[in-house]
């Protein structure tokens, strides 16, 4: 398995080919950016046109490295992109957590800005949205599970609202659930090409949040989040 | 056919599977093979939709005598316990094999997808259920059980195991739609619910 936390993909956005000609970067420079590029190559390709389609070859002449450099960086197309999978949970890790705290100390207000920027990150980066939320379900049995392990890094954040009223007694299984449909419901939207997926943001805050605060207050902060 | 890729995706799993390992096994001819499928993605995902109207029909099935959407939740997700329990393998293909096999299997899992969510969005039909719902939250709760689902596969659970699952995955269900009173109620119940007076059985 990729172990792509430690390294790092840069803000999507930035993502661009290393300039041509002499640019008079160090070796070190030029393999960050050879691997920085596959990693945006894959991407790429994976969101236009699926994991299974797409080829090493057509990832390294993306990225405009020769076939040896994508060996001397990974094992196998398995490999890249589950580091570049990493690479966008990493950042979207970040991301989180900086909107959480700013979002205030109340544990439903931190959800909420979890929910925004993602959504909000997602409808951004399209292509990352593919390649993290619908790829995953079609590719190998390594990612599929490795994509249920990020998503369950979210349940004791989301547990955190079992000392709401009412919340202690719900089932174990709920954050598992809680969060499986949040994700597929994402999926389903992305796949539809319809409308933002911050578009969802009062239905998923609803959704989240009503079985830890009750519908009455979980329904007035959804349409609080989407006012 | 099915059995052949079956035991296939059971002792090897369907990743890199070829048409030749599949003729082998089911014991037929390349031109037997041929007729039939384009390759090895097209005969995998031809069983898979199969398998997929076959579940859909057994919920279906549960689903019809049933008078209250509530019932009706109870008699599918007992249903879908069952249809799993009956065959592990085509559980497995179904719930896990399928889930990393390419867009067109991806496309016949929504499919199958669809269906659950038409039955879950009758909820917001009833009384009970707050106006602000939406068929979002259908969506997110057909995907809530097919994780649940996959998970007790992926773990390999026993059918009791299976079934305990249940009275979780119907507090999850109708928590939106009939509010924690009757979610607690389902939590504490077991088994589906007997058919009505007079349905057949």
């Amino acid at each position: 398995m990729a172990e792509g936390g430690d390294r790092d993909l840069g803000a999507p956005g930035e993502l661009g080919p290393l300039p041509g000609g002499h640019h008079g970067l160090s070796r070190q420079q030029v393999a960050e950016s050879q691997r920085e590029r596959l990693l945006a190559a894959v991407a790429t390709l994976v969101a236009e046109r699926g994991y299974t389609a797409t080829t090493i070859t057509e990832i390294a002449k993306t990225a405009s490295v020769a076939n040896r450099v994508f060996y001397a960086n990974f094992e196998d197309k398995e490999e890249c992109y589950l580091a570049a999978f990493d690479a966008v949970a990493d950042y979207l890790r970040d991301l989180v957590s900086a909107a959480a705290t700013e979002a205030g100390e109340a544990w439903h207000e931190q959800l909420i800005a979890a929910f925004r920027v993602i959504l909000e990150f997602f409808d951004a980066e399209p292509e990352l949205a593919r390649l993290c939320l619908l790829a995953p379900f079609a590719a190998t049995p390594a990612i599929n599970a490795h994509f249920r392990e990020a998503v369950a890094v979210a349940i004791p954040y989301l547990a955190a609202g079992r000392s709401a009223d009412g919340g202690e007694e719900l089932p174990e299984s709920t954050e598992d659930s809680l969060l499986g449909g949040v994700v597929s419901q994402l999926g389903r939207r992305l796949a539809s090409e319809e409308g933002q997926l911050v578009e969802l943001l009062p239905d998923l805050t609803e959704f989240a949040l009503a079985p830890y605060l009750g519908a009455r207050r979980a329904r007035k902060l959804a349409a609080q989040a989407a006012a | 056919m099915r059995a052949a890729l079956l035991e296939l995706c059971e002792e090897r799993g369907h990743a890199g599977l070829t048409a030749a390992e599949i003729r082998r096994r089911a014991g037929i001819s390349e031109a037997e093979f041929g007729a039939l499928y384009e390759d090895a993605e097209d005969a995998f995902c031809t069983v898979l939709e199969a398998m997929r109207d076959e579940f859909v029909a057994a919920v279906a099935a549960a689903v019809a005598p049933q008078p209250s959407w509530r019932a009706q939740m109870r008699a599918a997700a007992y249903a879908m316990l069952e249809f799993w329990v009956a065959d592990p393998p085509r559980a497995r293909y179904m719930l896990v094999e399928a889930f990393s096999a390419g867009e067109r299997a991806s496309l016949i899992r929504d499919q199958g997808m669809e269906a659950m969510i038409a039955l879950v969005d009758v909820g917001r039909r009833d009384p009970e259920a707050p106006a602000s719902l939406t068929r979002a939250t259908a969506e997110a709760l057909a995907g809530t059980i097919y994780t649940q689902m996959q998970r007790i596969v992926i773990e390999e659970r026993g059918p009791e195991e299976y079934r305990q699952i249940v009275p979780e995955l119907m507090h999850t269900l109708v928590l939106p739609y009939l509010g924690p009173e009757i979610a607690a109620e389902e939590l504490a119940t077991e088994g589906p619910p007997p058919p009505p007076a007079g349905a057949d059985t």
